[in-house]
């Protein structure tokens, strides 16, 4: 991961990394599209005449994103490298990668508890921990906050809009 | 000027009706607060509040139904500009500015710019609507499949003007989202395309990706560097623009206004459109378009503008012709057809005192959103002084409630959090999450009504170049598309 390009003297200059994410993502994209033009082929026609069929459209996108991904690795292949000047140390970089895999990985556990044990207990735990991680860390404040901002969204939606949360299939 | 006559008359008759008047004032609170919430549409609210309309009166009923629409397509600006939430599909076009107004510390004059805004689409749309309804009526009958077509490839050449740096990568993030668009059931012939058995997959999960690509990238951002001192933003401040800034904008919202009620006269077409729409124009027609996307408060008054713009519009041809403009005007026609009103002209001649009565009433709760939205900004602005630590772990759990009340379904959380995930990944390597939602807007519309003109015309691609509408459409779209590359070149030129 890297940051956006620096003061470079030249604004079509990329760093190595960027060059290296580009090439990756327009690889991906391709691939995605390929899958995409592979699966659609076989849809069937819908027997109408005029109709083109349900494969048309996306195989139309899949062939434009080809077309796209080709003028990507082109583009990139043609801009200048330069080295980062205002890059991150690799130790704060490495420490920010880790704070947002930790957050995505808790609500990822957060959302499969809800669906195990229910909103209200999934939702309050996952609160006060995701705000712990996030370096609000009160023995008093931070249990008593993640109740009262469970039991808001809790009003807010089942009570006021009558949205049935989920009870979790543990207790259904 | 016999319509002046009859609003009159209608305005009279509406202060004889003071329960009419306070469930209008609940109605567009309770929209204000569904168009807020992630997840929560303002069909949701309208749907919602249906049944409780059956013993009502019909001025009262529909005054009701009417207070939730105007006050949801207000309230997604509220979490899109505070929190980039975008509440509805029409806010995530204000927040693309909206958040970043709010980032530089400018959150009250962009909430404020929003709510004028919000005020004067609204209000000069329901004026047309009492107007104009008959000549503008004629206007939607000119539509059909091939200018409704026309008008989606009109809405995503706009992917060209909201692509940021690189046009390569606004294009590619554009042709993903049509590629996503295509997942879910074949328009025509009912075929489940790329949903890989999962029938959750049956309609474009359109609103779980939006969430996640707006609000949960920006929250899994925030969690990059912890920190519990650190508020998102400072407090809102000042909240009415002031007017020598307001008043250079009144030409933009004007035009985003027109657009907006246009737009909503087309059948199928609703206020994400506009406010898309009205984005790329205002661009399109300003003196610094570079500044679009990097906080413009005259982007967040055209968005909003030419959202509400549409509830006029919407509501003309659901009057005039009984044909529904949106999702939200066709469970209103259920409304007035179970109140045993038949919509359409004979509606205007046989119970004129109550259409006008509506009117007035139409107009009574855009002044209320007005007021609401105005008294509760300072207080809804609190949430910028939240910690940083409280503040976007409840922003997630926010997105999570919100998408699960959508279809009450966690698989819906998992395509929210799977965007969220790509969404950060492409903020970290400059592909615009943008083009993508807009999309997923537009590209089911395109593909239906393409396959839709040709099967009217028999197979003949003639429809695109023999129908003047279509033809205008596409001739903008094409210019669209060819303006910024014809602005590089230029800049190009100029700087060798």
């Amino acid at each position: 991961m890297t940051q956006p390009i620096p003061t470079a003297a030249d604004e079509r200059a990329i760093t190595p990394a960027n060059r290296r994410a580009s090439l990756i993502i327009a690889a991906l994209v391709a691939a995605l599209a390929v899958a995409a033009i592979y699966v659609a082929k076989d849809f069937p026609s819908t027997g109408q005449r005029t109709d083109p069929g349900a494969s048309r459209f996306p195989m139309i996108y899949g062939v434009v994103l080809l077309v796209l991904c080709g003028l990507l690795v082109l583009d990139t292949l043609k801009r200048p490298v330069v080295e980062a000047v205002d890059a991150l140390a690799p130790a704060e970089l490495m420490r920010r990668i880790v704070n947002v895999a930790i957050g995505m990985g808790l609500t990822i556990l957060g959302v499969y508890a809800i669906d195990f044990v229910g909103y209200l207990p999934a939702t309050g735990v996952y609160l006060a921990v995701a705000m712990a991680v996030m370096g609000f860390r009160h023995p008093l404040w931070n249990p008593l906050l993640a109740v009262a901002m469970t039991a808001a969204l809790y009003v807010a939606f089942s009570i006021g809009l009558a949205v049935p949360l989920p009870v979790g299939s543990l207790f259904e | 000027m016999h319509e002046l006559q009859l609003l009159g008359q209608g305005a009279i008759a509406l202060t004889h009706q003071p329960m009419a008047l306070l469930l209008a004032v609940f109605g567009v609170m309770l929209g204000i607060i569904i168009g807020a919430l992630p997840g929560l549409t303002a069909t949701m609210g309208v749907a919602i509040l249906l049944p409780f309309t059956f013993g009502m009166d019909p001025v009262t009923g529909l005054l009701m139904i009417n207070g939730v629409f105007f006050g949801g397509v207000y309230g997604g600006s509220i979490t899109a500009i505070l929190l980039k939430i975008p509440g509805t599909p029409a806010a995530a076009a204000t927040a693309m500015d909206g958040y970043e107004l709010t980032k530089k510390g400018l959150a009250g004059i962009a909430l404020g710019t929003a709510t004028c805004s919000s005020f004067l689409g609204g209000t000069i749309s329901i004026i047309v609507l009492i107007f104009l309804s008959p000549i503008l009526a004629s206007f939607a009958l000119e539509f059909s499949a091939s200018e409704t077509f026309a008008l989606a490839v009109f809405g995503l050449s706009i992917i060209a003007s909201i692509s940021g740096k690189s046009p390569i990568k606004g294009l590619i993030s554009g042709f993903v989202g049509l590629l996503v668009a295509t997942v879910g059931l074949d328009p025509l012939g009912g075929f489940p395309r790329f949903t890989g058995g999962f029938t959750e997959l049956y309609s474009v999960p359109f609103i779980p990706v939006m969430i996640g690509l707006f609000a949960a990238t920006e929250a899994f951002v925030q969690m990059e560097e912890p920190g519990v001192r650190k508020a998102v933003s400072m407090a809102l401040g000042r909240v009415l623009p002031p007017w020598a800034t307001y008043k250079k904008m009144l030409p933009t919202v004007g035009r985003s206004t027109a657009l907006g009620i246009a737009i909503g006269i087309i059948p199928g077409a609703g206020a994400d459109i506009a406010a898309f729409v009205a984005y790329n124009e205002a661009k399109r027609f300003s003196k610094t378009p570079e500044n679009y996307g990097k906080g413009e408060l005259t982007a967040v008054a055209a968005c909003e503008s030419g959202a509400n713009g549409c509830t006029g519009g919407a509501l003309l041809t659901m009057l005039t012709l009984g044909v529904p403009g949106d999702a939200v005007t066709a469970v209103m026609l259920g409304a007035l057809t179970l109140q045993g009103l038949q919509p359409g002209p004979l509606l205007f001649k046989e119970h004129s005192d109550l259409v006008f009565t509506l009117f007035s009433g139409m107009l009574f709760c855009y002044v209320t959103m007005l007021i609401l939205g105005f008294s509760s900004l300072h207080f809804i602005g609190k949430v910028l002084t939240m910690p940083k630590a409280v503040l976007t772990p409840l922003i997630l759990a926010l997105c999570i409630v919100g998408t699960y009340a959508l279809n009450n379904s966690v698989f819906d959380i998992g395509i929210m959090l799977t965007a969220g995930i790509v969404g950060y990944l492409m903020q970290k390597w400059d592909f615009p999450a943008p083009p993508i939602v807009l999309a997923l807007i537009m590209g089911p519309m395109a593909e239906a009504n393409f396959r839709r003109a040709l099967s009217l015309s028999d197979g003949s691609y003639d429809f695109l170049w023999t129908r003047p509408i279509t033809v205008a459409f596409l001739t903008v779209a094409f210019l669209s598309l060819m303006l910024p590359v014809w602005r590089a070149w230029k800049e190009r030129r100029a700087a060798a």
